[in-house]
């Protein structure tokens, strides 16, 4: 009888109700966004490259951003992209954005918004900034970027002509591109950029992902890809070298929350563990 | 005119291997006046690609008016996306004045209805992610118990909390990010490069005729 | 790759495939689905046609057809999604013309290929919402799938489907052999075509692939060691404009 109370313990160990799973999991991410605990972010070597490569920006340099997401991962690379925008815009770039993703491209109205105040309206639109909205065809589209810039953008995101915003004016193909940033959370994206641009043009090359995509960007670096910025850590690190720069980084809450999630993920494989051995343990004997 | 059978078969082949020599003939050589004729190429296909989403909303219009139409179960649902696709339409082109996604009233909708639902269903992952590691991760075999393991110490090495506790976290995730998780990676992304390489080839040469559609 | 291909279809030698365990339980998926009088579930993936991840969602389809042929043979009901309008129609008629392989066109019914939406997480709602309302048995799903893969695998699990699923993005295997019971890894899914149908073309492609592997490996090994003699030649011959 004590033997059959033990087995079905160890195999409700190994069973505990999703529903449970799902509760505590809501509980663990949202208590730490109410009450931050403050933890220390440390620095991943891909964040530390990509602020070396971004720091080696001149002034004048052309930079292209394209913003590469959808709305369902804008909550993880919104915040990559107003620090790089900024970080850019520190360095007297002249930033130009884009985006292969339809709707990924209103963001970047809103990253420009957020960082100068202004978009369209600002007075530096068109000779540090400039929007030039979405691109279709994915990689096709990127193939024709590279070829003819003008003649693949002949407006802008707000109905300009190309031709007649003055920092375009030398801007004719993929070779006038000093540096190419992508934020992306799929395809088209980092092995896409690197097929059509980088590899064609030499051009220094950065990306920002999710973190699930982290892993299989990394195979890039550092022959083709200068740096990345991996999911919402990455950002929180970027945040952090930016400091200096006068930025204000918002993302210490969630860091904390992702912390104690993980340690959740891992308490519950851990929970699974326990009662796979023992009900294994118990069978043997 | 109907065209023969062979004809409509052959002659999107031809097209396709045409069209295939010729944009890899663009890497291979460079002759100014071929290499911006397929510049000129890239953009016609880049402004009858956007086409393609007039197609996506005819199709879903067709269907889904054709469920409200029949009141089939859940029309109400057919009706709700009927509503919200032509909304956002309106918004985005009609009503617009010129500004399309750039006016303000579009933006609003988009940043407070369209994001956060999308947000939203991305973030059940999050749930999804604990209750799928919880059911897999189990110490069956050797490999599988190297795997529970290199999971463990990644997870505390990603977020503040590993390197809070231990610092040595970081570099010991940094090495497994840069050497075994790289070498599979590699090694699968080399596999798959081949693998579309050996479909292209299939595609070109005409053994492949999927794409074609129905029939081909 | 040419060589192999030309071998292959003229029968002068044809490579045998191994065992892949994930296309092998097809046919037990769609067997308990029978035997529990419950549907199958089917997506080819979102990655559609006309892009670089067309390959996956063509070797899905290959897959849809075995699937739909079995489906017919053992009078089991048969669900098919799709998110790209331009795929609808084919895999409409592949499914049609299984059934007609299989000895039973009466049984075909178009409204059972249904798109869905081409937003991704329209899409999964939907497949996640029909998995639970039809209580599925077996979801198989091979193809091109980004984020959704992983509400699709436990809407599965919570439905209480057997499930067989595999994809060449590589950002989500993982999560499908998680939660999944069979899973296809990489190129497996694109010698699915080969391995099911037993096509000499097919076969040869895979073959020539092989090979071609062969010849990556030889020059990772002769790169490793010209990098610890200090040279980088082979990197930048391979890197570099061939003139």
């Amino acid at each position: 009888m004590m033997e059959e109370n033990e087995m079905s313990f160890f195999d409700k160990l190994e069973k505990v109700d999703p529903r449970l799973i799902y509760i505590l999991v809501f509980l663990i991410v949202s208590l730490p966004l109410m009450r931050p605990l403050g933890l220390p972010i440390s620095m991943s070597p891909m964040t530390v490259a990509f602020y070396d490569a971004v720091e080696k920006v001149n002034p004048g340099d052309v930079v292209v951003v394209s913003i590469d997401y959808s709305a369902a991962s804008s909550p993880e690379q919104y915040p990559q992209t107003k620090a790089v925008i900024h970080h850019l815009a520190t360095k007297g770039a002249k930033i130009i954005g884009l985006g292969f993703w339809a709707d990924g491209t209103p963001f970047i109205d809103s990253a420009l918004k957020d960082v100068f105040g202004k978009s369209k309206d600002h007075p530096k639109y068109g000779t540090d900034f400039v929007n030039l909205g979405w691109i279709p065809s994915q990689e096709v589209g990127m193939k024709a970027l590279g070829g003819d810039v003008q003649g693949t953008c002949p407006k802008d995101y707000y109905g300009t002509s190309t031709a007649t915003i003055p920092m375009m004016k030398d801007v004719k193909t993929g070779k006038d591109f000093k540096m190419v940033i992508t934020l992306s959370s799929g395809t088209p994206g980092v092995p896409e950029w690197i097929r059509q641009i980088q590899a064609q043009y030499g051009v220094t090359f950065l990306y920002g992902v999710t973190a699930v995509g982290a892993p299989g960007m990394r195979v890039y670096f550092p022959a083709q890809a200068a740096g990345g910025l991996e999911g919402l850590a990455g950002a929180a690190e970027y945040e952090v070298l930016l400091i200096k720069y006068g930025y204000k980084g918002t993302l210490a809450p969630p860091m904390d929350s992702q912390s104690l999630s993980h340690l959740l993920v891992i308490a519950f494989i851990v929970l699974g563990n326990v009662g796979y051995v023992l009900r294994k343990h118990g069978k043997a004997k | 005119m109907k065209l023969s059978a062979t004809i409509r078969r052959s002659v999107p082949l031809v097209i396709t291997f045409i069209a295939g020599l010729l944009v890899i003939g663009d890497y291979y050589f460079k002759v100014k006046a071929f290499n911006d004729f397929i510049t000129q190429w890239m953009k016609f296909v880049n402004v009858a690609g956007s086409f393609a989403v007039i197609i996506g909303y005819v199709t879903l219009t067709r269907i889904h008016a054709r469920r409200l139409n029949q009141r089939r179960e859940g029309w109400y649902n057919s009706l709700a996306l009927l509503v919200g696709m032509y909304a956002f339409f309106l918004l985005g082109v009609v009503f617009s004045e010129g500004k399309f996604t750039a006016h303000p009233t579009y933006t609003y909708w988009f940043n407070n209805l369209y994001v956060p639902l999308d947000a939203t269903i991305f973030s059940m992952l999050a749930f999804y992610i604990v209750s799928a590691a919880y059911r897999a991760f189990r110490v069956r075999t050797a490999e599988a118990t190297v795997l529970l393991i290199s999971a463990v110490i990644v997870m505390l090495g990603r977020a503040p909390i590993g390197p809070a506790v231990w610092p040595t976290f970081g570099p010991i995730t940094s090495w497994i990010m840069a050497v075994p998780n790289n070498a599979g990676m590699r090694g699968i992304t080399i596999g798959i490069a081949l693998g579309v390489m050996s479909m292209g080839l299939r595609v070109l040469l005409g053994r492949e005729r999927g794409y074609l559609g129905p029939g081909a | 790759m040419l060589a192999t291909l030309y071998m292959s279809m003229k029968g002068i030698s044809r490579p045998t495939i191994r065992k892949i365990a994930g296309l092998d339980a097809i046919g037990e998926a769609v067997g308990r689905a029978t035997e529990m009088g419950r549907p199958i579930h089917f997506s080819p993936g979102i990655g559609g046609l006309g892009t670089d991840v067309t390959p996956q969602t063509l070797a899905g389809l290959s897959v849809l057809a075995h699937v739909a042929e079995l489906a017919a043979r053992y009078k089991a009901t048969l669900w098919t999604t799709i998110n790209r309008a331009e795929v609808q129609p084919l895999a409409a008629e592949i499914v049609r013309q299984s059934y007609l392989k299989a000895g039973a066109p009466e049984a075909y019914d178009e409204d059972k290929v249904i798109f869905l939406s081409t937003a991704q997480f329209a899409y999964a709602l939907g497949v996640v919402g029909l998995m639970h309302r039809e209580k599925v048995a077996a979801n198989i799903m091979i193809g091109g799938f980004w984020a959704e893969s992983l509400l699709f695998a436990e809407g599965g699990y919570l439905a209480g489907a057997i499930q067989v699923a595999g994809t060449a993005n590589t950002h989500q295997i993982p999560f499908f052999v998680a939660a999944c019971d069979y899973c296809l890894i990489g190129e497996e899914i694109l010698a699915a075509g080969a391995y099911i149908s037993r096509d000499p073309v097919q076969l040869g492609a895979i073959w020539g692939q092989d090979y071609a592997k062969f010849v990556a490996i030889a020059l990772i090994a002769v790169g490793i060691i010209l990098s610890l003699a200090g040279s980088d030649y082979l990197w930048k011959l391979l890197r570099g404009p061939l003139w």
